[in-house]
């Protein structure tokens, strides 16, 4: 069956690679098929179709007969015309292949006849398209001549019609008119519904299926004692609401339009793509009816007075993979960039599979290869730029779609902080503010002797390049500032370098985007800092922000040796810049030259990074000076105040310096306090950034679109209209990619809802009711529910495309709240819960294995949007297959970054992130509608053993020990709450007693072990704490394993 | 009746086979990842596995970048007579090239001697003297061709049957359709060496395409844990971690009590599969413990990353009875400097190979397990470039591959290129029929190993493939 995987490709190379082949092997049994036919049906005795048992159900030509005949025959006698053998048709019957049949007897059927046939040289199937057909399938064929060989439409290309609620023997279960097809159908199969699951269960599944989280203690400790009678519904209102059901719903939604933050192929370079993501997470939580969210996506560009999140919008058919390089084919690329976006159109809202049209007409459907390209035609039009490594489509600059929701997300954050912060002492802070003056008078008092820290300042006045002869004092060995005013547009510029890797003089850098290196991003700040000169060992420090917008800005680079490094930009630390290697002890002392504005190059004598624009205020500390970076935070009015010595200023002055002060002055809080307002006020300043994004745009004049014969770019056939197939209801309207989207949405459109649909039911019961979910075509398989199929459709339609109406309206049935433990032979019997008689349960998807894990110790970063995400990954997975020439080596987040929604995770197609591979996740090369589930042992190895989930462990055991009391009782019920959500049984209790009794006795053993376990040296943990500690860390890490942790109820 | 014929006959691949009394017990089919799983009722699989095996397991040297046929296993001396000539124009009409761009390239004789060796009398380059001893060992294919002369829809192409991306590789495929001999390890492992150029490996090239994903390869790593996460966590001992599990198996097979979904059983067994691999694994990737002499012979240094290392690992894979193990080379793609890169690469690769072959066929291995050699396609009889600093472009119409092992008739040389070694010529052997032949020393029908996806059975050699016949033992 085509349950499984339902990953994309081109279905059908070869076909057509081998016809000529085929036909010329075939022809001998062509002829005799001809002639057989004839023979058989004059002088062939009866068959021997065993007569069909009347209690069973009637045959029924879509779902019994077709799927043989397309699975078997189609092939050489289906809508093919190319590969048609003896004009015989049996998709339609048309003209003489009817005489195949005779309605009403089987045994006078040539049909049937010639697929009993015992000869296999006279058989059909013929031996080499494998074996006859099974003896079920014979009969199956007979049953339906004898009874008269009807034939209907191929059910999903009729609309979708009306259908009233069946009647029920139980009229007590249904909770909506879901239910009564659903149980309908139960009962025809003498099946009961499940029980309701209990509602820790309840909780636990809404809020995995509708914010991929697991609920809080305390949710579900509200939710169970809640005495309210509507307390589900109104649960399940709550995560409707929730931010995080725009993510969750993002998350398959991007599977579907193959996002991902690389271009694919063998370069599978970096390409901005993430505004487009944020996209798809506001237009979920806004509840953006389904035509308008598919019409945006699909030609957002073409409406009227189009903005730009509607050019974001169109990314979805930016995400197609992009080859570069030196490939003499870039025509060659453009055409399968444009294919992709046929078949991913044609798979996500036509559920239809018309790949294989690409090349040759459709085996099984009736969609023409000259039908394929009028699709391909409509989304002909875009613009292709560049040659080799800049080929690309057209690109906008916006600011992120979600940057107003995380705006007000980041305000009540910092509220909530500031309540947190301790009170001020005011004398000390007195104390702090004259500190602050004073060195801030230092900084600006040009003609004093200046700071006792200050190298050297240049003032840089009428240049922008200066070279500094070397001397000792500028061979900085330990803590350092460099600080600056920059403005420029360059993406590639140095601004202080005493480093020259060429001549192995390497020192210090700072500058702007990292001499071009892969690593560095293009007009961020970046440092490069080597306790070796011939060769690099020290750390290399990459910026988030961007600096080359033209703007005045104050950078600055703090050293501190043998202990980190920061960047500053407008006097505010870069929370997010990303860092690589580790701190030098010592800063190699370089001899090179001081270069300021400029770097070296391969030749000494020419020098290369030239920072155009101004450069002034070039200061070098011999000390890590934080304040020397932050004199940009300071306004003008304040800096003028501040230049009036203190007892010469007006009291109301005096007032306006105290009260900036206060704003600026963190130095009374908690450093994590700190770190946390740095962070959020950083993202908040960045949220009027803008970024790149892919968009679609469409060419004044259209491409002419030819037929490509076989598929080849090169050998171009007839020229094509564009176009929808015949199958399908018309277009009134020229169709262009705007009206195309629009026709989707046309109320008689057999197949957009019932997908769509399809697709929310697979989301919460992991198989659709029509289970190959990008197949409606004869392929296809028949829907398990054809008549709640349509009600949902038209319910959908009716509803105006109301995404959120048709959750609720799902997870309020009675069918989806079904207890899932209903026993293995339950399982046995329907193994895919294809009859609906149990609650939906299942393991996690990737994302939210890591999630959960992320959430339950309480690590998880509630950021929403933005850039995606470095989490720690094994040092050297790409480095190990050679992707480094076009590539940033993986530098991992810093801070937050690095416990964000996997979501958020740079997705790199031809190196997925490892965890997020190994349960599943795809590699969005093509549209992926449905993720293979599997199970194997390198997941259980990433449970055990991979360092983020160790991490989640510890954090949880700390959370174990340090918010659930000292006894141990009810240690492990906080434990197990946090994990699954429900207390343990008395067993469960008992045993996990004795194991965390016995774990401290061995950790009390070996303190060193212990230790280790939890990530501290054996000299902090003296007082036998470790033991415990680890122990309980172990319980973490063992709950956190657990089927029943990673499983959604 | 019922409409759910996928749900109904929930026919496993063990099921189906353990029926069909087919030769492989269920012992065979017990890989590693191969629980029965409910994602396995996906699998329709068909086997047919039809003839007797002559081989269980493979090992694929895979040649990453194209070596040059012509300066190996191919000696042309036409080609020598005319080296500097342009290239008869009929050779190249029509042709594209992926590099050389001038009009009418010129023919480039190899610089390397050839000689007989062994009592076939192989003709082999003094660029392989160890190859050479082993001569005996080979069945030359000089008539190979293939679609594409692109590095990654090459590679592609001799992985998977298709220079698109998206279908399983060929030891994908093997998983799927035989498994593994041993419970401990993947049925399918991948190993790389070789100088980093500008063309990765991806993760593609071992992928399972349609496949349940338990059938991708595994690539065991050269730094770091061999297999990813394979490594306990600090302060975590194997009794400690054996606490654990045993903690975890209880709590989950309550849960199957309770449930009753055979996912769950799925997953104690994965567990304790896991647990196996963190020991088997280092044990099995230790190379120090092998004896002075196999490090002579094979020119290892543990700890090292080389092809010779994984040649050696490759050797205690196969004898631990994983399915295939394919080694990646990098550093064939010999664009300019021809003579020094394939002197490096020939330098790195030919000891080793020698070496396993001779320790494969020392220990019985061989009798059962098939070695391949061969790259992505080989390099153009015409030089790209000039002077010394010459080297060849892609070449997808005539190259080399060889087989060793297992059912393969030793000592053969089959089909030959053109004089120019430009066209396979004499029994073209396409990649379907290189993998229809493997298949069949596999025991199985290559026509009959399929995936049912959107109504169509899919299958490695798609609808082609021959089994070259004449190279059977």
């Amino acid at each position: 069956m085509a349950r499984s995987v339902l990953i994309t490709l081109c279905e059908c190379k070869g076909e057509h690679l081998s016809a000529s082949q085929r036909c010329l092997r075939r022809m001998h049994d062509t002829t005799n098929l001809a002639k057989h036919l004839l023979l058989l049906f004059f002088l062939c005795g009866w068959g021997q179709a065993e007569g069909a048992s009347p209690k069973e159900e009637s045959i029924h030509f879509g779902r019994d007969i077709q799927p043989i005949l397309a699975n078997r025959c189609y092939k050489c006698h289906g809508p093919d015309a190319a590969e048609r053998q003896a004009e015989l048709r049996l998709d339609n019957f048309a003209m003489e292949s009817a005489a195949s049949i005779v309605p009403g007897d089987a045994g006078q059927s040539p049909l049937y006849q010639r697929i009993i046939e015992t000869d296999p040289d006279f058989r059909m199937p013929p031996a080499t398209e494998g074996p006859p057909l099974t003896k079920q399938e014979q009969q199956q064929i007979a049953r339906w001549i004898d009874s008269g060989a009807a034939r209907d439409a191929h059910w999903a290309f009729v609309p979708p019609q009306q259908q009233i609620p069946p009647q029920v023997d139980d009229p007590s279960w249904p909770k909506s008119d879901i239910d009564a097809f659903v149980l309908s159908r139960l009962e025809r199969e003498g099946l009961a519904p499940a029980p309701e699951a209990n509602r820790r269960a309840l909780i636990r599944r809404l809020s995995f299926d509708l914010r991929g989280l697991p609920p809080s203690i305390k949710e579900v400790e509200a939710f169970v004692h809640n005495p309210d009678p509507d307390a589900y519904s109104k649960l399940v209102e709550t995560m409707l609401e929730s931010p995080h059901y725009g993510e969750r719903m993002a998350q398959n939604w991007l599977d579907l339009a193959r996002y991902a933050d690389t271009t694919g192929y063998a370069s599978d370079v970096p390409r901005p793509m993430w505004l487009y993501r944020d996209w798809v997470i506001r237009s979920f939580n806004d509840n953006l009816p389904f035509d308008q969210f598919a019409i945006l996506q699909l030609a957002g560009d073409m409406l009227p007075e189009s903005e730009s999140d509607d050019l974001i919008a169109t990314g979805f058919h930016r995400c197609s993979m992009q080859a570069l390089g030196n490939n003499p084919r870039k025509e060659e690329f453009r055409v399968k960039g444009i294919v992709d976006r046929v078949n991913t159109t044609a798979r996500v809202f036509l559920g239809l599979t018309m790949g294989c049209a690409e090349c040759h007409d459709h085996k099984f459907d009736p969609i023409t290869q000259k039908e394929y390209y009028g699709m391909f035609a409509i989304f002909n039009n875009v613009p292709h730029y560049g040659e080799n490594f800049e080929v690309r489509g057209p690109r906008i600059e916006a600011t992120s779609p979600l940057a107003e929701t995380r705006r007000a997300q980041i305000d009540h954050a910092l509220s909530v902080l500031r309540q947190h912060a301790p009170p001020v002492n005011s004398a000390l802070r007195a104390k702090r503010q004259a500190a602050w003056e004073h060195d801030m008078m230092r900084l600006y008092e040009k003609e004093s002797s200046g700071h006792s820290e200050l190298v050297a300042e240049w003032p840089m006045v009428d240049k922008n390049q200066h070279r500094v002869l070397d001397t000792p004092a500028l061979r900085i060995s330990g803590d350092f500032t460099i600080a600056a005013k920059v403005q420029t547009t360059d993406d590639v510029a140095d601004i202080f370098c005493k480093y020259d890797s060429e001549r192995g003089e390497r020192g210090y850098v700072f500058g702007i985007g990292g001499e071009g290196e892969a690593n560095a991003v293009r007009g961020h700040l970046y440092g490069w800092i080597s306790g070796e000169r011939d060769r690099f060992d020290g750390i290399q420090i990459y910026g988030s922000v961007p600096v080359n917008d033209g703007k005045l800005h104050e950078v600055a680079l703090v050293f501190r040796s043998g202990d980190g490094v920061d960047l500053y930009v407008d006097g505010r630390r870069d929370m997010h810049a990303r860092r690589a290697g580790l701190p030098p002890d010592r800063v190699a002392a370089s001899e090179c030259d001081l270069l300021i504005g400029e770097g070296y190059g391969l030749k000494p004598e020419k020098n290369k990074f030239s920072l155009e624009g101004t450069l002034t205020n070039v200061r070098l500390y011999r000390a890590a000076l934080p304040w020397a970076a932050r004199s940009g935070l300071i306004p003008s009015q304040i800096y003028s105040i501040l230049q009036t010595p203190r007892s010469m200023r007006e009291p109301q002055q005096q007032e306006e310096v105290k009260k900036f002060f206060a704003e600026i002055d963190r130095d009374h809080l908690p450093e994590p306090l700190r770190n946390r307002m740095e962070e959020l006020e950083q993202e908040r300043a960045s949220l009027d950034r803008t970024y790149q994004a892919q968009v679609m745009q469409e060419m004044d004049t259209p491409r002419a679109t030819h037929v490509m014969l076989r598929g080849n770019y090169l050998d171009q056939g007839e020229q094509v209209e564009p176009g929808v197939p015949d199958c399908l209801p018309p277009s009134d309207q020229p169709l262009d990619r705007l009206e195309f989207a629009r026709w989707l949405f046309r109320p008689e459109h057999p197949l957009t809802a019932r997908v769509a649909v399809n697709r929310i039911w697979q989301h919460y019961f992991g198989t659709g009711l029509v289970e190959t979910a990008d197949d409606f075509g004869r392929q296809g398989a028949w829907p398990s529910h054809p008549a709640l199929l349509d009600y949902l459709a038209i319910a959908f339609q009716e509803s105006g495309w109301n995404l959120k109406a048709m959750h609720r309206l799902i997870v309020n049935s009675a069918a989806y709240r079904q207890s899932a433990q209903v026993g293995e032979a339950a399982y046995t019997r329907d193994p895919a819960n294809r009859l609906l008689a149990r609650g939906p349960r299942g393991r996690l998807p990737a994302e939210q294995i890591r999630d959960n894990a992320l959430a339950v110790g309480g690590l998880l970063s509630p950021k929403f949007g933005g850039p995606s995400v470095y989490p720690p990954q094994p040092t050297g997975i790409l480095e190990e297959k050679g992707q480094l020439q076009y590539h940033p080596v993986w530098i991992t987040s810093h801070g937050e970054d690095r416990y964000r929604r996997g979501l958020y995770v740079y997705w790199k197609r031809m190196n997925l992130y490892p965890s997020l591979a190994t349960f599943g996740a795809t590699t969005r090369e093509r549209c992926t509608v449905k993720r293979p589930i599997s199970n194997t042992p390198l997941q259980a190895l990433v449970l055990l053993n991979d360092p983020v989930f160790v991490e989640a462990a510890r954090a949880l055991g700390r959370r174990i020990v340090e918010d659930a009391g000292p006894d141990p009782h009810a240690r492990i019920e906080y434990a197990h709450l946090r994990c699954m959500g429900r207390p343990p049984t008395a067993d469960e209790h008992s045993r996990y007693k004795r194991f965390v009794r016995d774990q401290i006795e061995k950790f009390s053993a070996d303190p060193e072990q212990a230790a280790k376990w939890i990530d501290r040296e054996p000299s902090q943990v003296g007082d036998g704490s470790a033991a415990s500690r680890a122990a309980w860390t172990l319980l973490a890490a063992t709950l956190l394993n657990l089927d029943e942790t990673i499983s959604k109820p | 009746m019922t409409i759910f014929p996928s749900s109904t006959e929930l026919l496993s691949r063990r099921i189906f086979l353990s029926r069909s009394g087919l030769g492989l017990g269920t012992a065979a089919l017990g890989s590693l990842l191969a629980t029965d799983s409910t994602s396995y009722a996906a699998e329709q699989i068909n086997p047919q596995i039809q003839f007797i095996p002559q081989a269980k397991r493979v090992i694929y040297l895979f040649m990453s970048g194209g070596p040059s046929h012509i300066d190996l296993f191919d000696p042309k001396p036409l080609l020598t007579a005319r080296d500097g000539e342009p290239i008869p124009e009929r050779l190249i009409r029509n042709h594209q090239f992926a590099m050389i761009k001038t009009e009418a390239p010129l023919l480039k004789g190899s610089p390397y001697n050839f000689a007989r060796h062994g009592e076939s009398g192989h003709s082999i380059s003094r660029l392989l003297p160890h190859t050479a001893r082993v001569a005996d060992e080979l069945a030359v294919i000089r008539s190979l061709h293939t679609d594409t002369f692109n590095h990654d829809p090459a590679v592609m192409m001799m992985n998977t049957g298709d220079a698109r991306f998206g279908r399983p590789a060929m030891g994908a495929w093997l998983s799927y359709g035989l498994g593994s001999e041993n419970k401990d390890l993947p049925a399918f492992v991948v190993l790389a060496s070789g100088v980093n150029t500008n063309q990765p490996l991806l993760q593609a090239y071992w992928g399972n395409g349609f496949l349940p994903s338990h059938h991708q390869g595994v690539q065991f790593r050269n730094q770091g844990d061999p297999v990813l996460y394979a490594k306990n966590p600090p302060g975590i001992d194997r009794r400690t971690r054996r606490a654990m599990l045993d903690q975890i198996a209880a709590a989950n097979r309550e849960q199957l009590a309770i449930i009753g979904d055979p996912e769950i059983g799925t997953r104690i067994k994965q567990y304790e599969m896991a647990y196996r691999m963190q020991m088997s694994v280092p044990e099995l990737t230790d190379l120090g413990q092998e004896p002075a002499h196999i490090h002579n012979e094979y020119g290892t240094h543990p700890g090292q990353v080389s092809f010779a290392n994984n040649c050696l690992l490759a050797r205690r894979l196969v004898e631990r009875g994983v399915r295939f193990v394919q080694l990646y080379h990098k550093g064939w793609d010999s664009h300019t400097k021809l003579e020094a890169d394939h002197e490096r690469q020939c330098q790195e690769t030919d000891q080793p190979i020698a070496a396993l072959l001779t320790d494969l066929r020392r220990r019985g291995l061989l009798d059962d397990t098939l070695v391949i050699w061969g790259g992505e396609f080989g390099r153009t009889p015409v030089a790209q470039g000039t002077g010394n600093a010459y080297g060849r472009d892609h070449h997808p119409h005539g190259f080399t591959m060889w087989m060793a092992g297992a059912g393969v008739r030793r000592g053969t040389v089959y089909g030959s290129t053109d004089a120019f070694g430009y066209f396979a010529e004499d029994h073209p052997v396409h990649v379907h029929d290189l993998h229809a032949t493997v298949l069949h020393l596999l025991g199985i029908d290559h026509r009959r190993l399929t995936f049912r996806l959107r109504g169509r059975d899919f299958r490695l050699t798609d609808v082609h493939g021959d089994v070259i016949r004449p190279i059977l033992a």
